[in-house]
């Protein structure tokens, strides 16, 4: 036996947890190029990491099994080495005239956010056919 | 609770059950008592139907109680239809009354 | 409860019910309106557990009090509800704590269930209209 509830529960947290990658896609995406931060040393790229949370919390009396929502459990900092480039007049340049850039790949951001952004589309068509199911049963016997 | 599939419902089976004693009329003297019969338990279950149909919507209505929509909605309309069929089984007792009382003697 | 008179206990609870929710319905809306608001926090409306141990008993209508001697029947006192603030998982910079998602859902949980409250109202007024006037077709 279950309500309507919680399909919306559910859906609404992977809503969240998608577009709490897409800001930090964004993030990436727009320190692509920057050499400074308040740590030092060039941008890190940031990953969220999703981890599967159970609603035991959650009102309802009786323990629904196997319904489970997302959420954001911490944001992961890529340490993998800065790429280094080559630009001598660069004003972070190093010695040898290299310059630590962002461990970004724009390209591969791009994908990772086509990819958010469909899966939060889909978190919004579960939500209307959860609602639409839901209206559809209040048209019983009238 | 379970549904009952609409047809195996307490009271058409016990109309069916009092109706070839009554289209018969063989042996035990049967009538107005097995109606009054008859009709008691179909107010009972009436009743019964109603309060269980409004213990599944008010819990349906607080949305995490763990009764669906559907299933409250179902509950209802199956008391609201057994209601109305009551009303009417009473309208036309109170027909078959006046009509009776208004015969010649 | 007398003031809902023939709609009884049933009636009290569904008006209730309806009154909460359009509460948090402005609670929803102060705080979608407030996403972007640095330091504001998402607030909630809770209620369905305290409403859904208040229950009315199924067993409907007061019992009328003819002699002084009669016990009073216990009239269930509306619920207020409690209201909160809630934080998020992983804290914004500006510390607004409003889930907008969330908030959405949330409206459109409570919007549907108060349409539903109001259909079951109407419902339940029109069986009661349906009884008085003593035939089954409306």
């Amino acid at each position: 036996m279950d309500d309507f509830l919680t399909s919306f529960r559910v859906t609404s947290s992977g809503l969240s947890a998608q577009r709490m990658r897409l800001n930090i896609i964004a993030e990436n995406l727009a320190n692509a190029q920057t050499t400074r931060t308040p740590e030092g040393g060039p941008y890190k790229r940031k990953d969220p990491v999703f981890m599967a949370k159970p609603f035991d919390q959650m009102l309802s009396r009786e323990q629904i099994a196997g319904t489970t929502g997302v959420t954001v459990e911490r944001i992961h900092v890529d340490e993998r080495p800065p790429r280094m480039q080559y630009d001598p007049n660069h004003p972070d340049a190093n010695a040898d005239g290299y310059v630590a850039m962002p461990n970004v790949d724009p390209v591969a951001e791009m994908v990772n956010m086509m990819a958010a952004s469909r899966a939060y589309e889909s978190n919004v068509t579960v939500l209307n056919a959860s609602k639409a199911m839901a209206m559809k049963a209040l048209e019983i016997g009238r | 609770m379970s549904i009952n599939p609409v047809g195996s419902t307490p009271l058409s089976s016990s109309i069916l059950a009092s109706t070839p004693a009554i289209m018969g009329g063989e042996s035990k003297d049967v009538g107005w008592e097995e109606f009054s019969v008859t009709l008691a338990r179909q107010i009972k279950e009436t009743d019964r139907m109603q309060k269980d149909a409004k213990e599944l919507t008010d819990r349906a209505l607080l949305g995490n109680a763990g009764v669906s929509i559907h299933e409250a909605q179902i509950a209802g309309s199956k008391a609201e239809l057994h209601l109305r069929l009551l009303m009417q089984v009473r309208n036309k007792a109170l027909d078959v009354y006046r009509e009776i009382m208004s015969m010649p003697a | 409860m007398a003031e809902f008179g023939l709609l009884g206990s049933g009636g009290a609870f569904k008006a209730n019910l309806m009154n909460l929710r359009h509460r948090r319905q402005e609670i929803i809306a102060a705080n979608i309106a407030n996403a972007d608001t640095p330091g504001y926090k998402a607030r909630r409306l809770e209620f369905e557990d305290v409403l859904r141990d208040s229950m009315p008993p199924p067993d409907e209508l007061p019992m009328a009090h003819t002699t002084r001697t009669h016990l009073p029947t216990q009239a269930i006192p509306p619920i207020e509800g409690d209201l909160q603030e809630v934080e998020i998982p992983i804290p914004k910079r500006d510390k607004n704590s409003v889930d907008l998602e969330q908030e959405m859902a949330r409206q459109s949980a409570n919007q549907l269930l108060y349409n539903y409250a109001a259909q079951s109202m109407n419902a339940q007024i029109n069986q009661m209209r349906m009884i008085i006037q003593g035939n089954s077709t409306p």
